[in-house]
């Protein structure tokens, strides 16, 4: 039963990855927990996508260049991050049937992130907490169906002084 | 092998907010040994997955640029007392850590 | 000038050396100066250093602080705390009410020791006492993580740092004439910065004000660099190009005294992020 359920599971995964723009050579694994009972290791990554190095490569690779701007997409980041290694961002998506939500520091080597992809019975916000090379703009993309929309912000980012 | 994942649940009517750190040293491979001239290897968590009841909920890929630590925080809907939120993740090494506890 | 108004103070300890009256004269100048310059903030923010400046930063740092990354550090340090002496004992035994609400009454001075005791020294103690040998003030994998964790135990509590005896006045002046002593390359005091340039922008950093410093301490800087109070004192030395003195020395004490004592009234909160 239980296998079953993982094995129609990870089929919609793969259907659900296939879907998402970019994809190239998708692998999949699949591995054991240490204390939890199976995970399917659905996701695909876009290896492509998280190599490129310079934002406009990054878009294009993970498929999202043509991505509008809306409001609909909330991204909270610090205008001035007290410390490059340790940015706290928050992405809420107020676009309905939201699936991924990715996240790029614009002038990080790699700019791509992190891809979140939200499966029935999540809400569409996730926190997380990233390095940033230097003083650049966060982009954070919502994908929805055949939508795709983003925010964009700039975060300054300073080095450590006197502030303790 | 890294410390145990951390993990804290708050259930609010339907929709349980969980936060989660994983301590893990993220390292980028771009820095050098503070003792010596060579690098420190790239060594990174890459793949996240989260679960209720054992389903997948989040399905997370990422890069070296998350903090040392990871902290990572989501929301699941349809959540009651006793459910079990999961999280696994994977690194570039292939190691992986588990934890799923039951919400409160 | 306000800052005429200290400088008068400093005379006027000086002349009524040996009485308790002058720390607390001290204390007032110093909370009235801050007041004055930031008539917005409330006093209890001001354990908040720079982010209580900056509405913004304030977010981020309580963002990190509902799970801070450096949480791993601290539980290093509860399990040395809880790990039993050879003898059985352990560090609450030691202490009153097992080492809670006690961090905030430290640095005290010892009359029979005639010096000023940290609550680090306290902890070195009690490893003594119990036929250990004293961790290094210096080593954050000992001393760093342990009191990191034993302050937390103080978390809440008001700040009551007591100078009473002439002698424990003299080690409070001796801490204050360093606060205010010009060193270093660049000729900074301690006062410099952290009191004539406090909540200005240096280097594109807020300068925390001297008021609020000492009770949240130790601080992790950019969410997992262990600084207890005294290697943020180095660190301020190497910064304005001074030799630094060691972590634990006498006069790093006198000066945690004196800086304790102006943040008297004030809410501990220890182990905190900071960039």
């Amino acid at each position: 039963m239980a296998s079953d359920f993982l094995h129609l599971q990870h089929r919609l995964r793969r259907r659900l990855l296939a879907r998402l723009a970019g994809l190239t050579g998708a692998i999949l694994a699949t591995t054991t927990g240490l204390l939890a009972p199976i995970v399917a290791w659905a996701g695909a990554r876009n290896v492509e996508a998280f190599d490129a190095k310079a934002i406009d490569l990054a878009l294009v690779a993970a498929g999202v260049a043509d991505a509008v701007e809306s409001e609909d997409v909330i991204l909270r980041a610090p205008d001035i991050a007290e410390n490059s290694a340790i940015v706290h961002v928050e992405i809420q998506s107020k676009v309905p049937d939201t699936r991924s939500i990715l996240i790029f520091a614009e002038k990080n080597p790699q700019p791509l992130v992190a891809q979140f992809d939200l499966l029935p019975g999540l809400e569409p916000i996730v926190a997380v907490r990233i390095k940033m090379a230097e003083s650049a703009h966060l982009r954070a993309v919502v994908l929805a169906g055949d939508r795709k929309y983003f925010a964009r912000r700039e975060t300054k980012v300073t080095l450590g002084g006197c502030a303790g | 092998m890294p410390d145990p994942i951390k993990m804290r649940i708050a259930l609010d009517g339907e929709v349980a907010t969980v936060k989660v750190l994983m301590p893990h040293p993220m390292e980028t491979g771009l820095r050098k040994d503070p003792l010596g001239e060579a690098m420190v290897p790239m060594h990174f968590i890459h793949h996240v997955v989260a679960t209720h009841n054992g389903r997948t909920v989040l399905d997370a890929q990422w890069s070296r640029s998350v903090s040392k630590n990871p902290f990572l925080e989501f929301r699941v809907r349809g959540a009651k007392s006793g459910d079990r939120i999961g999280v696994t993740w994977e690194d570039n090494r292939g190691e992986t850590m588990s934890l799923e506890v039951p919400i409160k | 000038m306000r800052l005429a108004a200290l400088v008068l103070g400093a005379g006027l300890s000086g002349m009524f050396g040996g009485s308790a009256a002058a720390p607390e004269d001290d204390r007032r100048a110093y909370v009235q100066f801050f007041q004055a310059r930031f008539p917005a903030v409330p006093l209890d923010d001001y354990v908040l250093g720079s982010f209580m400046l900056n509405a913004a930063g304030r977010r981020h740092y309580e963002d990190i602080m509902a799970f801070p990354p450096f949480e791993p550090d601290i539980d290093r340090g509860r399990a040395l705390w809880e790990t039993p002496f050879p003898n059985g004992r352990t560090y609450a035994d030691c202490l009153p009410d097992g080492g809670r609400m006690l961090a905030g009454t430290y640095p005290r001075y010892d009359a029979e020791q005639r010096r000023v005791v940290t609550f680090e020294m306290l902890l070195n103690r009690c490893r003594t006492d119990n036929g250990e040998a004293a961790y290094r003030y210096d080593d954050r994998d000992t001393m760093g993580v342990l009191t990191a964790y034993a302050r937390t135990l103080s978390d809440g509590m008001r700040m009551a740092i007591r100078v009473e005896s002439p002698e424990a006045v003299a080690r409070y002046e001796a801490g204050r004439a360093f606060f205010e002593r010009r060193i270093g390359q660049m000729n900074f005091s301690c006062a410099n910065c952290h009191v004539q340039n406090a909540g200005r922008v240096m280097r594109m950093e807020v300068i925390s004000p001297a008021l609020g410093q000492a009770p949240h301490f130790p601080v992790f800087r950019g969410g997992d660099a262990l600084y207890t109070l005294h290697a943020r004192y180095t660190r301020c030395m190497e910064q304005v190009r001074a030799e630094p003195l060691p972590m634990g020395s006498e006069t790093f004490n006198d000066l945690e005294y004196f800086h304790s004592y102006m943040s008297n009234g004030l809410p501990l909160k220890a182990s905190v992020y900071r960039r």
